[in-house]
């Protein structure tokens, strides 16, 4: 266990790796956008943290990838999954 | 921007378990059904920094137990629906999944009931010392807990109400007179003393009137369990007292719910499924033992540890203390399975713990003494025994309370957590 992250309550199982993620403004890609965008808003816009979001098609619409997801689509975050 | 992609996968253990992986290409989240994803989305947000990054990692999660909850008075003083969002919304940030409300009591009758208009005409304005606030009702609507149920259900957090009977009635019996033998109302009440109300179980109105007042509540509630109170009955011989919750748990199956009821209701014919709520640890286990060998499970809010209504320590100005102080570490270090001796682990449902507002008159109340106990009642809830441990826990629930700044909760400062820099 790692009080390094400050996780409450504490999860089944946590494997911390090297490096961080820019976080500032987030995209949902869900398969209800008009119920995850809004509960993601919820959440971290309170952090200042800026949300958009949509279905997977409306993510390429919308731009990406984009320099700053590491040039992932949103099809190759799903095919990276093991 | 980071891109953070949700995928279900039907391979999941259950329906709360989820996958959180955060790599140098965004975020990913699995779950099996929604409320693993909105798990997994909280957990998110507890890994923003203050300076707007996530640390890489992955996390696997999945609950100890299914019933996790709050359970809030909201009659000793009123708490109307506004606050209960918040309430909600801060449930929902620690992975609870029940919110239990306590809807009446002898101070107040909080919840319209369509066949028994009367309850809320008289007892809805009423709380400790007098009135509720000037401008407010003191009481839900039907269609004011339905949208509350919906806003709950949003966030996959059921609402169980509570009825409480047959004592902590004196609101039903100042509404409906002939409920009491002779027909004569009895006063209101504005006081904090309990265990002096009562129902009559020989009464020819009693039976149809809890019949009545079930059906409805059965009828609004969207969630499988009604809570039927039970405690705190000593005006009741053993036999009426068994009658009457009986009768009331009946009532609740007949509409195809599930009851609840405080841990006194286990001296009665507890049916296989029946949820019973332990908050006395000063009491004989031996009907607790027997009721779970007829098939009751337990729902586990030891005072000593639960109930946050109690004073952090003397100098606090807030809450009670009756069975002591509870401090943060009271309501972290202890376990549900221990807490009823010889209960078998396998009956225990889950924690929920209990917020009563006999001296809780706002909201920043509420939420100071909810802050910080009750997310150390969540992790003894979520995560299991061997996990679990202070120095970890309190180091991390420090980092919580930019969280609850954020949202403009009030919350206590605790001296046994080095809290940052406000």
């Amino acid at each position: 266990m790692t009080a390094s992250l400050p996780l409450v309550p504490w999860p089944a199982s946590v494997e911390p790796r090297e490096g961080t993620l820019p976080f500032a403004a987030l995209y949902l890609v869900s398969q209800a956008p008009d119920v995850w965008t809004a509960l993601a808003a919820e959440l971290f816009e309170p952090l200042g943290v800026v949300v958009s979001g949509g279905e997977t098609v409306a993510a390429v619409r919308a731009g990406w990838p984009r320099p700053d997801a590491g040039g992932a689509r949103p099809d190759d975050v799903r095919r990276r999954r093991p | 921007m980071v891109l953070v992609q949700t995928t279900f996968d039907g391979a999941a253990r259950d329906q709360e378990s989820f996958t959180l992986e955060v790599h140098e290409h965004g975020v990913t989240l699995t779950a099996a059904r929604p409320a693993g994803l909105l798990h997994a989305l909280r957990t998110l947000r507890q890994l923003v920094t203050a300076e707007h990054t996530v640390p890489f990692v992955v996390v696997r999660d999945t609950p100890r137990y299914a019933w996790r909850g709050l359970s809030l008075d909201v009659v000793r003083h009123w708490h109307g629906p506004e606050t209960i969002r918040r309430v909600i919304d801060l449930l929902g940030m620690y992975k609870l999944r029940v919110l239990h409300l306590h809807l009446t009591d002898d101070q107040g009758w909080r919840l319209q009931i369509p066949s028994h208009p009367e309850l809320t005409e008289r007892s809805g304005g009423t709380q400790v010392g007098g009135r509720v606030p000037a401008g407010e009702r003191g009481y839900l609507t039907v269609e004011e807990f339905r949208e509350l149920q919906e806003y709950a259900a949003a966030r996959f957090i059921d609402v169980v109400p509570e009825i409480d009977l047959p004592g902590h009635t004196n609101a039903a019996t100042y509404a409906c007179p002939e409920l009491v033998p002779g027909g004569e109302a009895t006063a209101p009440y504005h006081g904090t003393e309990v265990g002096f109300s009562r129902l009559w179980a020989d009464n020819p109105a009693t039976v149809p009137w809890i019949r009545d007042v079930l059906a409805d509540v059965a009828a609004t509630t969207s969630g499988r369990f009604v809570h039927v109170g039970g405690d705190e009955a000593p005006a009741l011989d053993t036999a009426e007292y068994t009658r009457l919750v009986e009768t009331a748990c009946d009532a609740v199956r007949a509409h195809g719910k599930t009851p609840v009821a405080w841990q006194e209701a286990a001296v009665t014919a507890v049916e296989p499924g029946t949820l019973l709520q332990f908050w006395d640890p000063r009491a004989d286990p031996e009907p607790l033992l027997r009721a779970a060998a007829a098939g009751a499970r337990f729902v586990m809010s030891p005072a000593s540890h639960a109930y946050l209504d109690m004073k952090y320590d003397a100098a606090h100005p807030l809450g009670l203390e009756w069975i002591g102080y509870v401090e943060v570490r009271d309501s972290y270090d202890w376990d549900p399975g221990d807490a009823i001796p010889g209960l078998p682990a396998s009956a225990v449902e889950g924690v929920s713990a209990a917020l009563w507002t006999e001296t809780l008159a706002t909201p920043e109340h509420l939420f100071a003494m909810l802050l910080p106990r009750l997310p150390a009642l969540a992790e003894v809830a979520w995560t299991s025994r061997r996990s679990r441990e202070w120095e970890s826990f309190r180091t991390r629930l420090a980092g919580q309370a930019r969280l609850w700044d954020a949202e403009g909760w009030a919350w206590h400062p605790s001296p046994q957590v080095q809290w940052p820099d406000r």
